[in-house]
């Protein structure tokens, strides 16, 4: 193809249907595309994803973009929601487990990867979660506790269905898992009965998969009413408590507990990226399931375990959290979200938001790359989505708010916002 | 935009067909039920495992268009595919496999300029538009119906969109390449609130089951002001 007929447009606002590049061919051409795109945007100074951080995930920053160029910035832009990744206690105990275990595990968990420290935090969190004949399976990621768990959990012939709003991971674990896959309308209970009566005819395995709070709309799912549609067409629920664990609940044990079906839910998914401040994923279930899922899923048999460093930082982040720190902190995040929330409401679309995830709709996907660094440069870090990640002209930034925020870095993240709004249009 | 618009018209590459509405719905379908249809070489893109988009499209090109002198109304059925951008002139919005395409006049469907390699039913359809409601009724020559397709969505917000899709089709076992670069007034939204029609088992949708389709999965949804002028910069097929 001749280049000099290509008419090029504008790369800031340019976007596909589907996001992701894709080419038929035998070149490369998605590759030189995309690299052609990134190029332009840093070179044009636009570019605001993947900038550096300097410290540690706290409420204030700073941050070296890609082109080089170092900002301030208030962070609300991570998920380390309580801030214990970076507590003095966390990082001693962290430092001690490294001195004791040295800094990898070196086999996978069922060979010879198994530390005494990763029994340790499995023993906790079976106490955390106090339910009987519960056992653990730890993965290496959150990602992987889905993957690893669903396609471990249904086989060909199964059936799979999940929230449409339902994460990446358990997408891809469903497809791994080689089951038939259903997707029902968000949070709607009658959609969901609509799949379950037409599969749960054929007295087939069925997994209704669902998450504690959604991250694209930072509201709760609807686990109570989930668990018992599943109950009363024989299925088994996986909740994934990503962004809920060590948060919603009295005790912190997810939206079940909230919910009051902690007991009800069959497999509880924790990331251990979030609230507790590490890496990592947890399969938290019966015993015979979880000792089923260390043997048969794959991304657990053939990885390395948890490294212990980090995994000794965990526990502690743990024991800080079931106590008076944890509650504490809880109570703050809750405060915080809502009175970020009250700051915003009526003056931008915060969607159905009620929780620490606040998005801030301004619609049209060619707004995100342009508002992103606008938004950067005025000292605010977020996160943006856009289609197809989220329905079109519904993009967005993405908001978390964590128990660490001050009063006066809200306020000046609201007001951040509301003068993007403003200089966007929307 | 409109510079770009400029460099398009000015390069000579381009028929430029112009026209005063057009709409477009991309409905979900099953990847098994539109596999066997597509050249094996060609992939779907699937919106979801499992699942592809079959996209119906029509366009009301307006009298003394290129080389007509008579209005016409295109129809085309295409499924999303993969693009091929060592192929296409820009990033493509979208890259379709042309199924089935008509026209609702004999010069448009005996234009060399508009009727190449692509997969043209050789009989006039007969369309009904209403550009109110928007919606569009399309029956073959003996009246047997086609298509009804309607808006999902009551509050468009139109705004000036330039953007290419790229194309494909195959005759015998040849495959085509082409494009186009569309320039409109437009709305696009992603609204689901009920069916948007009703599609008919025709041959027109070579052999696809539509009529079992449950029609209010439109994955997507667009369509021009109606009356606002729209132009497609068409670029006749290559063989690939």
């Amino acid at each position: 193809m001749d280049d000099s007929s290509n008419i090029r447009p504008d790369k800031r606002q340019s976007y596909t249907y589907d996001m992701f590049l894709y080419s038929m061919g035998e070149g490369l051409d998605e590759m030189e595309e995309f690299q052609e795109w990134l190029s332009y945007l840093q070179d044009e100074k636009i570019y605001g994803f993947e900038a550096s951080r300097q410290g540690p995930q706290s409420s204030k920053i700073q941050i070296s973009r890609a082109d080089g160029e170092k900002l301030e910035v208030l962070n609300f832009a991570h998920y380390n929601y309580l801030g214990l990744g970076h507590h003095s206690e966390v990082i001693k105990a962290a430092q001690d487990a490294v001195e004791k275990y040295g800094l990898g595990a070196a086999s996978a968990p069922p060979m010879s990867g198994t530390n005494s420290i990763h029994k340790i935090l499995e023993e906790a969190l079976i106490s955390f979660y106090g339910l009987q004949n519960y056992g653990v399976s730890l993965f290496t990621s959150g990602f992987g506790a889905n993957v690893g768990t669903i396609q471990a959990f249904v086989q060909p012939g199964h059936h799979v269905v999940m929230d449409e709003y339902a994460h990446m991971s358990i997408l891809e674990g469903a497809k791994a898992s080689g089951a038939n896959l259903h997707y029902f309308r968000h949070n709607d209970m009658e959609s969901l009965a609509q799949i379950l009566e037409k599969i749960c005819q054929n007295r087939n395995r069925v997994l209704v998969c669902v998450e504690g709070v959604y991250s694209t709309n930072g509201n709760y799912g609807r686990i109570k009413e989930t668990v018992e549609l599943a109950k009363k067409f024989g299925a088994f629920t996986l909740v994934d408590e990503a962004h809920s664990s060590l948060l919603a609940g009295d005790k912190g044990r997810g939206v079940a507990e909230m919910q009051g079906v902690l007991e009800q839910v069959d497999l509880h998914i924790l990331t251990l990226s979030k609230s507790f401040s590490g890496v990592g994923g947890a399969l938290i279930a019966n015993e015979k399931i979880t000792r089923y899922v260390n043997w048969y899923a794959k991304c657990r048999l053939f990885s390395c375990s948890l490294d212990p460093g980090v995994t000794g930082g965990m526990i502690k982040v743990l024991e800080l959290a079931r106590g008076s720190e944890g509650d504490k902190r809880r109570k703050k995040i809750v405060e915080n979200a809502s009175y970020f929330r009250s700051l915003l409401k009526g003056k931008v679309d915060i969607g159905s938001s009620e929780t620490w995830i606040v998005p801030v709709i301004f619609g049209p996907e060619k707004l995100t790359l342009g508002l992103y660094d606008f938004v950067q440069r005025k000292g605010l870090d977020v996160s943006v989505m856009q289609f197809p990640a989220v329905p079109k002209n519904e993009a967005r930034m993405r908001i978390f708010i964590t128990s660490e925020h001050s009063r006066e870095q809200i306020d000046q993240a609201a007001q951040i916002v509301l003068e993007t709004a403003n200089h966007f249009n929307f | 935009m409109e510079f770009r618009i400029e460099e398009l018209r000015s390069s000579g590459e381009y028929h430029i067909w112009s026209f005063d509405f057009a709409f477009s719905s991309s409905l979900e379908i099953s990847t098994q039920q539109i596999k066997s249809v597509l050249p094996p070489n060609i992939h779907p893109m699937e919106i979801r495992p499992g699942v592809s988009l079959l996209n119906i499209s029509v366009f009301d090109f307006t009298g003394e268009s290129h080389t007509l002198t008579q209005s016409c109304v295109e129809i085309i059925v295409g499924i999303h595919i993969l693009p091929h951008l060592g192929l296409a002139k820009e990033l493509p919005k979208m890259s379709l496999f042309l199924l089935q395409m008509g026209a609702t006049t004999t010069e448009f469907l005996n234009s060399p300029d508009a009727v190449d390699v692509q997969p043209f039913i050789k009989k006039p359809l007969q369309v009904e538009i209403d550009r109110e409601n928007i919606s569009v009724e399309c029956c073959d020559h003996k009246g047997e119906k086609i298509f009804l397709m309607q808006k999902q969505n009551n509050s468009p917000v139109y705004s000036p969109d330039l953007f290419y899709i790229q194309t494909f089709c195959n005759q015998g076992d040849s495959l085509y390449s082409g494009g186009v670069f569309l320039e409109s007034n437009k709305f696009e939204h992603q609204k689901k609130s009920h069916p948007i029609g009703k599609f008919h088992n025709h041959s027109f949708f070579q052999g696809i089951d539509v009529e079992n389709l449950d029609t209010s999965d439109c994955y997507i949804q667009t369509w021009s002001k109606p009356g606002s002028q729209g132009t497609e910069f068409y670029t006749p097929f290559k063989q690939y």
